[in-house]
């Protein structure tokens, strides 16, 4: 043995990396298994302990424990993080690294570790050191702790030859295995520093990134630290705040507001307010400002951190402004209006809303509309929501206008209001609905007071016009005998204009009942030629006595319309038609089916209606010549007349621009059946 | 000989006038009265061959006077034409729905009206 010892090269210690790495498998009779590369460089990362001073310190330990105990190979191995690996060697190839670190696979945390003749131990029956020609045949080993008693790594002494360790033997290892751990424990106060390095430079970078000013001060009030923000914001060079008091930073007395902020910190909160920081160049600004307190070695360390607000007051005081005008805009709007969510709930009401409702606005927000206010009809009748134009503002976002409907009070009184409902859109989607509603009762009293009014006014103005229309006609019909010239055509005059004025009360009369809605519509299938015929017949005396000539075309359609007031409407037309048109004139009355529509035309070869006057000669006692209704003995009423009754059916009437030929209205009527045909009104050719 | 007609309206003015040209213009003999008792008086005393009824007037009015001619046996058939200057919504329909022979609005042309009450009376009975 002594001489196979003395074949082997002399021990020269290596520096070599351990580059074998396995999982600790203690107590273990394999060999721990080789993972790799990149098993090696996750143990590599785990362990801070790792690095090239430490490696060259174990070298010179390994080697000193091969040179003491006359051993061909000593090693020192680390384990980290599940792993171990060997960190220095003399005396082993480093193909054969994985083999010597199974010897430290066995050795216990807490003890030695002796084999004196491994050929002997079945542990070892596998080992390619104890099996090749290395012939490991002695191990000896002393574990290695940290500070804290923590297992770090393994000491091993590996022979050729059995051997055994004396008393001094084994303290000469321990002595090498303490050396070896105050190696450790200085590379791990290192590590622990680099960390805190690390640590205070990331927390350095934090601070500079900050937009926010921080600062530190002690009691003395002065400023200890402070980041990059807080030059900024005030206007210092780097490094001229410190030292400089805090106080300083806040105009007026800034000691005071610093004193009050840091004094509520001492109870444990961070108390923040806002305060007026001050520039180096005295300019002042708004600053928000929050102050903590804490104990540093028995010191008070003060921690402000400040944020200029300038432009955050700005923002506020310009949505402080818009919420105030929005505000006097719905508080001053004489119409209640009201917002809704997407489920109809009410998310805001102005005081007029309240008013209407007679509540508070508290007592409106919150509520359903629908379900609490317009839930019923006037009759009691249940009015469903999915009825109700709000929900579909809601559903589909289409603008709604009611002009009458009931809504109720919490009392149980109720109301009839005008309203809308529009959509509230945010980015093209609907997310609530806004309602304005006006209280329409005194409208409605007053319409009815009209209709009385109108109505009892014309009864009696009729009764003298009776009278006066009666004796003039028995005058100019010469019942009393004969009237001289002049007298005879001063009565026709009286005549002429007392008719005038009993059209122009049955004109009243008729708009008044159309509008008020007192007369329904008695629709039966009529034939448009005969409609047409009626009016004709009913203007051919006037016609004929303006030497006018009409002209009718008619086609071979039905319609299912109230005859007499079509024939009604057709008549106003055609005595407007004949009132302008010239003596020898055409006026014409044609009818044709377009689509699903019969359009009946009027068309005359008078002045013609200029451009601007083609709607506004539907209005009420409007016509295109103010002198019109003295020269032409109209009322002033027959094409809104026309124009109420057409609409009544459903149908459309308008002026068409003509230059000058002459005028042109038409009537468009749908053919379409109604689905409520009165029964026996059966279509005319059919059964 | 002439037909003779019964007029009952509470206004002077449109008796005389209806009177005038119903007599001068058509050739009838007329009787009036000023009120719808007064004319059912007249009307039971000496039946007239037709009655020009008003709708309004103070007291009974035109129906109420209508009901009673047809209540009684002597009037009950004599024919009856309503003059109305009421403008309420189907006011015409609603008298015929009496069973009256006509109606004929106020105001009127008294040149036309004996032709118009002519028509009336020898138009189909209700």
């Amino acid at each position: 043995m002594e001489g196979d010892a003395a074949q082997l090269p002399a021990p020269t210690p290596q520096r070599r990396r351990g580059m074998i790495t396995a999982p600790v498998t203690r107590g273990m009779m394999t060999a721990p298994v080789t993972r790799g590369e990149q098993a090696w460089q996750a143990a590599l990362g785990a362990s801070a302990l790792v690095g090239a001073p430490l490696e060259e310190r174990f070298a010179a330990i390994t080697g000193a424990a091969a040179r003491l105990f006359d051993v061909p190979i000593a090693l020192v191995s680390l384990v980290a993080a599940d792993h171990h690996w060997v960190e220095s060697c003399v005396g082993l190839e480093r193909s054969e690294f994985h083999a010597g670190l199974s010897f430290c696979s066995h050795v216990p945390d807490h003890a030695t570790f002796v084999v004196s003749d491994t050929r002997r131990d079945r542990r070892f029956s596998g080992n390619t050191l104890v099996t090749g020609k290395t012939a490991v045949v002695f191990c000896a080993a002393w574990p290695l702790h940290g500070p804290t008693g923590r297992r770090l790594g393994t000491l091993c002494l590996l022979d050729r030859r059995p051997r055994s360790l004396s008393a001094a033997d084994w303290d000469t290892l321990r002595d090498l295995a303490r050396l070896a751990e105050s190696e450790l424990a200085g590379a791990e106060l290192e590590t622990a520093l680099a960390g805190q390095r690390e640590s205070r430079a990331r927390a350095e970078a934090v601070m500079s990134a900050v937009p926010n000013a921080i600062v530190t001060f002690g009691e003395d009030g002065l400023l200890q630290s402070a980041n990059p923000a807080t030059g900024r914001i005030f206007g210092y060079a780097p490094g001229e705040l410190l030292g400089r008091p805090v106080a300083g930073l806040l105009a007026g007395d800034g000691a005071a507001q610093i004193a009050a902020l840091s004094g509520g910190s001492d109870r444990g909160s961070s108390p923040h307010g806002e305060v007026v920081g001050a520039r180096r160049d005295g300019s002042t600004f708004p600053l928000e400002i929050a102050i903590t307190t804490s104990t540093c070695d028995s010191q008070s360390l003060h921690i402000a951190i400040a944020q200029d607000i300038t432009m955050r007051k700005a923002v506020q005081r310009e949505l402080d402004g818009l919420r105030r005008q929005n505000q006097l805009i719905l508080n001053s709007a004489g119409r209640a209006i009201i917002g809704l969510d997407r489920d109809g709930l009410i998310t805001f009401a102005n005081p007029a809303a309240a008013e209407l409702f007679a509540t508070d606005i508290h007592g409106l927000v919150g509520q359903h509309l629908h379900a609490r206010m317009h839930h019923s009809h006037e009759d009691g009748t249940p009015y469903p929501f999915e009825d109700c134009p709000s929900w579909r503002t809601l559903r589909d976002g289409e603008h709604h206008h009611v002009t009458d409907e009931v809504f109720w009070r919490a009392d149980g009184t109720c109301f009839h209001a005008e309203y809308a409902s529009s959509p509230m859109l945010d980015d093209d989607s609907v997310v609530g609905a806004v309602l304005t509603l006006a209280d329409i009762s005194e409208r409605r009293a007053v319409e009815r007071m009209k209709d009385e009014f109108v109505s009892v006014v014309s009864h009696e103005l009729r009764t003298p016009l009776t009278s006066i229309r009666g004796a003039l006609g028995l005058l100019g019909g010469g019942v009393m005998g004969t009237l001289p010239g002049q007298a005879a055509k001063m009565v026709d005059i009286a005549v002429a204009n007392t008719d005038r004025l009993i059209r122009l009360i049955n004109g009243i009369l008729d708009l008044e009942r159309m509008e008020s809605g007192h007369v329904a519509l008695q629709p039966r299938w009529n034939s448009v030629s005969d409609l047409l015929q009626h009016a004709v017949d009913a203007v051919r005396g006037v016609a004929e006595g303006a030497a006018v000539r009409i002209e009718m075309r008619p086609v071979d359609a039905t319609l299912h319309v109230d005859g007499d007031r079509i024939v009604h409407a057709l008549t106003n037309l055609l005595s407007n038609a004949v009132k302008f048109s010239p003596r020898g004139g055409v006026v014409e009355l044609s009818a044709v089916v377009h689509d699903d529509t019969v359009l009946l035309t009027v068309t005359d070869e008078g002045r013609g209606i200029p451009d601007n006057m083609l709607e506004v000669v539907f209005e009420r006692f409007r016509q295109v010549d103010a002198s019109d209704s003295r020269e032409k003995a109209g009322t002033g009423l027959g094409l809104a007349i026309a124009r109420r009754i057409v609409e009544e059916h459903g149908g459309r009437i308008w002026a068409e621009a003509t230059n000058g030929t002459g005028a042109c209205f038409r009537v468009a009527l749908p053919l379409s059946t109604p689905p409520d045909s009165a029964p026996g009104d059966r279509r005319p050719g059919t059964s | 000989m002439s037909k003779r007609i019964l007029l009952i309206d509470d206004e002077d003015d449109i008796r005389e006038i209806v009177r005038m040209s119903l007599e001068h213009l058509g050739g009838y003999d007329v009787a009036v009265a000023a009120d719808g008792a007064e004319g059912l008086e007249a009307a039971r005393r000496r039946p007239p061959d037709a009655v020009l009824l008003d709708v309004m007037m103070p007291g009974m009015d035109g129906p109420t006077t209508f009901a009673k001619l047809r209540a009684s046996e002597a009037t009950r058939g004599i024919p009856v034409v309503m003059l109305t200057a009421k403008v309420q919504a189907n006011e015409r329909q609603r008298l015929l729905d009496l069973g009256v022979h006509g109606v004929i609005d106020k105001p009127f042309d008294p040149l036309t009206l004996p032709q118009q009450v002519t028509q009336l009376l020898t138009g189909a009975a209700p």
